[in-house]
Parts: C-alpha cells; sequence; structure tokens
C-alpha cells in the first residue's frame, strides 16, 4: 500500500564526491520570504553548503526601456527600481544628467533633496527593517516598520501628492515645494520616529529570542565584504568605513554634522544595527537641513530656469511643470551620477547622443551588487538562519533585476 | 429507564460542555490572539464581520471560508494519510481532554479507580499529537514538508522528556495520580505555588508542543513554507493547523490546569451530589474555563511578543535547560514530600 521508495528524502539526495549527500531546496521564487527570486540551496543535514542564486524573474528591462524615452520620462520608470528609496535613486539619474548638461541644482533645492533623500532613506530602512523582522518571525516588528513608514509617505504625499511613486527630483533641481506644514509635521514625525525606533530595538533586537537570531548568524568578514564589493550597510555592518555621502560629497551633506554608522561585527546583528544607527542620523540631518532650508527660491537652478516660458516662471517657486523644455534635447557627452541610498550605492552612466532620449544608460544597484556578498555569508549557516541573512541586506529583487 | 436520569447523565452533560465550551474557548482565544496582537501592532484587528462584538465571530467566517474551499490533493501526495492524518491530528488533540473530569461529577470515566488511568493516557494521547504532524509532513512528499516534519521529530525528542519529568513531579508532589484527589490537595496551595519550576517546564514545552511562538519551528514561514503543513488547504488546514493546534493547546491547558493551577477547587465553596445541584457543577465547570482560558491567553499573547527562536538553539534549550529543569522539579517534589511540607 505504502511504497516507501517514494517517499522521504533519500532518493531526493544527490550524491557528491567524497561520499557526501546533499539536498537541493528551490528556495523561490514562490516562497513566502524569497521575494521575487530563486535560490537553489545545497543543504547536508541542516548547514547550507552552497547557494546559487537564478535572479531574473522581475527584469524590467530599465535600462534598454530607458532608451526610448525621453530624458524626463526615465524619472518616473527609473524610481520604480526600488520605491521605497524613490528619491534617492532619482537623485543619482538627475545627478548624471545634470553632469552631462552642465545644469546647476538651485540652493533651495539642495536643502529639499537632502531632507527628502533622509527622509527616502528612513523609508527604506523601515522597509527591511519590517521584512527582516517577518523573516525572523516577529509581526510585531514588520507592523511597527511598515506602520512608521506609513508616516513617511504620507510626509511624501505632503510634498509631492503621491505616497509612493513621489517623481519629485527633477534636473536642476526639485518638482513641488512643500508646504509650511510639511516642516512643522516632520519635526514632529522624527520625534515620534526616534521614541518608535527605540522600542522596536528594545522588542525585536533586543529581545533574546530575535537576538540569537541575529548575532553571529551571516558573518561577512571585512576582507570578504571588500573583496565581493558589498555596499551599504551590508559593508558598513562588516567594517567598512564607506559612504557615497562622505567619499563623493554630492548635495550639500558636507554642511551637516553626522556620522558614518559601522559596526564592526559582520553578522546579521551588525548590519541591523548599522540600519538602525543610520534611521538615527538621517533623523539628525533632516533636523539641521529642517532649520537651515531656505522657504522661498526657485526650486530649479539657472541653467533650468532660464529655458522655462515665462508664465511657469512665475510659479517656479511652488511647482515646475514638467512640460515641452524636458524633452527637448540635451547636449552629447555623458554623465556619471552616484548616490547613497538605503541599500547602498546607486549609481547611473548616461549617454546622450544630442537627441531627445539618452542613447544608453548604465545602472548599478546596491541589491545586485550585494547579491555575492549575501551567498557568502549563507554558505555556511543553517537553513533557518537563511531568512535571517537575507533580510539582513534588506535584498530586494526588483531593484537586483532592474 | 427514566427520561430523566437520562437527560441528567453526568456523562452527556460533560460531553455537551466540553464540546461547547471548547469551541467557545478557541473562539475567544483567536479572537484575543488577533486583538492582542493589533493592539500591539497599531493596527485594529478583525473588525468587519460583528463589528458590535468586536469581530468575535471573525473566526467563524474563516471556519466558513475554509470548510467551503476545494480540498487539494496534490499529485505526489499519499492519499489515504493526506487526508485522514488532519482528522486524526484533531481527534487526537481533543480527545485527550475527554479523559479527564471537569469536576468531581462531569466527567466521562465513571469508575474512580480508572481515572489516574485517564490522566495518564490523556497526556499520552497529547505526545501522540506529534506523530501526527510527522506523519502529514512525510504523506505530502515534498521538500520542505519533510524537513519540517524532520524538525517536529527533533523537537518532540527534546521536549517529550522534560513535560514527562514535570507531570511526574506534580505525580511525586500529590501521591497520587487521581485527578480529583490532586485539585482537591490544592484547594489552598495550588501546585503552580509548590512547584514552581515543573509549572515554567510544563509551560514551556506545551509551547514547543503545540507550535507557539517562539517554537514555531517545524511549520516555520521563513525557510519551509509551513514546513508539513505546506501543501494543506480547506478544511485540512483547519483540521490540522489552523485548528487542530488550538485544540492540543486547550488540551495542554486543560491538563496544566488540573495539574497547577488548582482545576475546580474553590476554597469555601463545594457543590451538592450531581443532579441535585446541577448550578453548583456550572460554576466549578465554568471556572475551569476561565483559567484554561486565562492560560491559552498567555500562550496566544506569545505570538506578538516573540520571533522564531533557532532550531539548534531550541534543541540545546530542550536537552539542557528544559531536561535538568524537570529533573530539579523531580527533585524539588520529592523534598517537599520527605520534608512532610505537602499532605
Amino acid at each position: 500500500m505504502i511504497k516507501s521508495e517514494e517517499y522521504g528524502l533519500v532518493l531526493k539526495e544527490e550524491k557528491l564526491e567524497g561520499g557526501r549527500r546533499v539536498l537541493d531546496l528551490f528556495w523561490g521564487p514562490q516562497h513566502p520570504t524569497s521575494g521575487h527570486t530563486r535560490f537553489i540551496v545545497e543543504v547536508d543535514g541542516d548547514v547550507v553548503v552552497n547557494v546559487t542564486p537564478d535572479p531574473g524573474y522581475v527584469h524590467r528591462t530599465m535600462e534598454k526601456l530607458g532608451e526610448t524615452r525621453h530624458w524626463i520620462q526615465n524619472i518616473p520608470l527609473f524610481e520604480r527600481l526600488s520605491l521605497p528609496d524613490a528619491i534617492n535613486v532619482t537623485w543619482a539619474y538627475s545627478t548624471a544628467i545634470e553632469r552631462l548638461a552642465k545644469m546647476d541644482v538651485s540652493p533651495r533645492a539642495q536643502y529639499l533633496r537632502v531632507i527628502m533623500a533622509e527622509l527616502s532613506r528612513i523609508s527604506t530602512h523601515l522597509y527591511d527593517l519590517g521584512l527582516h523582522a517577518i523573516m525572523i518571525g516577529s509581526s510585531t516588528g514588520f507592523m511597527w516598520g511598515f506602520g512608521l513608514r506609513e508616516l513617511v509617505v504620507q510626509l511624501w504625499a505632503m510634498v509631492s501628492g503621491s505616497r509612493t511613486t513621489p517623481t519629485w527630483v527633477l534636473p536642476g533641481g526639485v518638482r513641488t515645494a512643500p508646504p509650511d506644514a510639511f516642516y512643522e509635521q516632520t519635526k514632529g514625525f522624527l520625534d515620534y520616529l526616534e521614541k518608535k525606533i527605540d522600542e522596536f530595538v528594545r522588542v525585536v533586537v533586543k529581545n533574546p529570542v530575535g537576538y540569537y537570531r541575529l548575532k553571529e548568524v551571516g558573518y561577512l568578514g571585512r576582507e570578504d565584504a571588500a573583496r565581493l564589493m558589498a555596499t551599504g550597510p551590508g559593508a558598513r555592518g562588516s567594517g567598512i568605513d564607506w559612504d557615497a555621502r562622505r567619499v563623493y560629497k554630492y548635495g550639500i551633506y558636507d554642511e551637516f554634522e553626522w556620522d558614518v554608522c559601522v559596526e564592526d561585527g559582520g553578522d546579521s546583528l551588525a548590519r541591523t544595527m548599522v540600519r538602525i544607527c543610520e534611521i538615527r542620523q538621517s533623523a539628525r540631518i533632516i533636523r539641521q537641513a529642517l532649520d537651515r532650508a531656505p522657504r522661498d527660491g526657485p526650486l530649479v537652478g539657472e541653467a533650468v530656469l532660464h529655458r522655462m516660458p515665462p508664465k511657469q516662471k512665475e510659479t517656479a517657486n511652488q511647482l515646475i511643470r514638467l512640460g515641452a523644455l524636458f524633452t527637448s534635447r540635451l547636449p552629447e557627452g555623458e554623465g556619471l551620477g552616484i548616490t547613497e541610498g538605503g541599500r547602498g550605492r546607486y549609481f547611473f552612466h548616461v549617454y546622450g547622443d544630442g537627441s531627445e532620449k539618452p542613447y544608453r544608460v548604465r545602472i548599478s544597484t546596491p541589491s545586485w551588487q550585494n547579491l555575492r556578498a549575501m551567498i557568502k555569508a549563507f554558505i555556511g549557516a543553517r537553513l533557518m538562519d537563511l531568512p535571517a541573512i537575507y533580510g539582513s541586506f534588506g535584498y530586494f529583487p526588483p531593484e537586483q533585476d532592474r | 429507564m427514566n427520561i430523566w436520569s437520562l437527560l441528567l447523565s453526568p456523562r452527556l452533560w460533560f460531553f455537551i460542555l466540553m464540546f461547547a465550551a471548547s469551541g467557545g474557548v478557541l473562539l475567544t482565544v483567536v479572537w484575543f490572539e488577533r486583538k492582542a496582537a493589533a493592539r500591539v501592532q497599531m493596527r485594529v484587528g478583525p473588525y468587519h464581520v460583528s463589528p458590535q462584538l468586536g469581530g468575535y465571530l471573525q473566526l467563524l467566517a474563516d471556519a466558513f471560508k475554509f470548510i467551503i474551499s476545494e480540498p487539494i490533493v496534490p499529485r505526489g501526495a499519499h492519499k489515504l494519510l493526506f487526508t485522514w492524518s488532519p482528522a486524526i491530528f484533531v481527534t487526537l488533540a481533543f480527545g485527550a481532554s475527554l479523559l479527564l473530569p471537569l469536576t468531581p461529577e462531569l466527567r466521562l470515566i465513571k469508575d474512580p479507580a480508572l481515572l489516574p488511568h485517564g490522566l495518564v493516557f490523556s497526556l499520552v494521547i497529547l505526545l501522540l499529537v506529534s506523530i501526527s504532524v510527522v506523519v502529514i509532513g512525510w504523506s505530502v512528499n515534498n521538500k520542505f514538508a519533510y524537513i519540517g516534519a524532520a524538525r517536529e521529530a527533533l523537537l518532540v525528542a527534546a521536549y517529550e522528556l522534560p513535560l514527562i519529568l514535570s507531570f511526574l513531579a506534580m505525580a511525586i508532589l500529590y501521591g497520587t495520580l487521581n485527578p480529583l484527589e490532586i485539585v482537591q490537595k490544592q484547594t489552598l496551595l495550588v501546585g503552580a505555588v509548590l512547584n514552581p519550576i515543573a509549572f515554567l517546564v510544563f509551560v514551556i514545552t506545551t509551547a514547543m508542543a503545540t507550535a507557539r511562538f517562539p517554537f514555531e519551528i517545524a511549520d516555520y514561514e521563513g525557510d519551509v513554507a509551513t514546513g508539513p503543513y505546506s501543501d494543506y488547504g480547506g478544511i485540512f488546514l483547519v483540521l490540522s493547523f489552523a485548528g487542530g493546534t488550538y485544540y492540543a493547546t486547550f488540551s495542554y491547558s486543560f491538563l496544566a490546569t488540573l495539574l497547577f493551577l488548582g482545576g475546580w477547587a474553590l476554597p469555601g465553596y463545594a457543590p451538592g451530589p450531581w443532579p441535585q445541584d446541577v448550578i453548583g457543577h456550572l460554576i466549578l465547570a465554568l471556572w475551569v474555563f476561565l483559567k484554561t482560558t486565562v492560560l491559552m491567553f498567555f500562550f496566544a499573547f506569545l505570538r506578538a511578543a516573540m520571533p522564531v527562536l533557532r532550531l539548534d538553539h531550541t534543541l540545546v534549550l530542550g536537552w539542557r535547560g528544559l531536561l535538568v529543569l524537570g529533573f530539579l522539579a523531580v527533585l524539588w517534589s520529592a523534598a517537599l514530600r520527605l520534608g512532610g511540607v505537602v499532605p
């Protein structure tokens, strides 16, 4: 009645050299925690001996699509690389265009960009911390992360009119000016956020169960992190003091007092603590920027401003219309834009051939860059630790696959 | 035969009370689990079904939805075991509590001399539940399910001995296995106070046995995608994972109520014999269910407070921590007994 040879795992195992037997597990793309990607996990008993990533399930041909649209139309396209971090992505692309067309950025826009980019970083970190929490089984951390992020997207909606797809950073400046209420409510939000993040640490990270899910799990050494070009919290959690905001000095980050968060642990806990620390540092930067940001002034730099029709120039302090101006031709040349997003470095390299569309857009995203480092951290871990490591890198398949 | 003696048969009342009250307790506990978690997590929780009752009837809507959904048997699965294991699961999980008395008179086992056997058997049956989990994982014939089943087997080995030891400690403490006497001896001081180590071990092992957080390891969503139950849906899921585990928790909590929390013992109150004092016995039954519910509230609340513990750490906890604590509980009971503290 029961043909026992058809059941069980023994026959499903693969025999390797040296008498070892491993079991192939197809972790994803349809799995509660794998996201839209697949990892072929070979386990020997409970220990992961090899992981083969199989990315590409959400490849949306971003680079190729970018060549078919006008320069400005690529902004709403590219922010879909990583919606939680939309501002930092579009900032990198806008920087590339600014370098290409030698546009300047208005001083007011510099401050507004910093405020919104740091909100974007907070949003990404909350998103990743929330998903990390549900991956290690804490539904409370998940709900808190996304509950707090709800407040961020409401602030975004206040500024840009959209909760998740702001399309707000433009070459030369920003699209809309925040209302006065934004300045007050952001301060209130930051106070609440810092209080709640302390609670998050207490309930999820320092929880004895959660702590040992993260501590000494998914170790990535300093040399390995550098060799495999980990970025963002993946690198800073391994003791590498590298942050694009410090290294490339883009925007006006130099004007503010803030620290790069570095942890030496190299494990999931260290990467999580880097996130927590960066949320606090972002709040610090935003507080300074809110106080210093000029409440009036044009939203875009001179280069863009003088090309605007007079009727629109009158409202340039409030709103920039995405009109015919931005579908115009840009000069021949190339430009490079790098920003530090929540998950690491965003890199945009655009080539213009003098037409109204990019000739080529090269994108490098942090999740793609962190993939090899994450695989390195996977190997040797236990099967149950895979989600804890995966979440600690903030791995995001749509961003990786572009 | 007189119709009144039939209608007032203690067995009949026991049956009705157990089925009705366990359903009510489960409804309350699941509602509490959702509402308490929602309260912690900045949410509202169940609301749209019966808004006047605060979403109390949401579970009924969920159960109805599950029951009318199509039962799917995967191609590679062992059909017989796949379809029958959930029924066996819930039968064992709930059946265990039917062997215990609810009040001195309301019970299934009529012969008082057989009551000690009922107590031991209820524990044995509860330990068998995990075997049906392993059978479920095996019959699904899927790698994730099988890994989950293997984990369940490892966990059973880790929690079984401490659980039995804490049970043994209480048996030594009271010097009897008869639940009537056990409860009677707890009229002044309940077992949880007399032997807190055994109570702690029993509570932790119960959480492990019923896959409550932080021990939701065999069916951990993160890597094995609800493990043994990964291919279950509809009525099968209700009988095993979505409903069966709550019945197991109920039975464990009911057992713990008798062993550690004083059962129906109300100081200064003793009801008359059964057919004459129905109300008195109902009050005692309510008292027992109240304690059981409170204990289940604790297990339900763990969901809001805890992530999932690592498998290897859980096994270490079972074999090093709980086993040693179990032996300590036995020694403590023996010391109390030899010291003449307990009658």
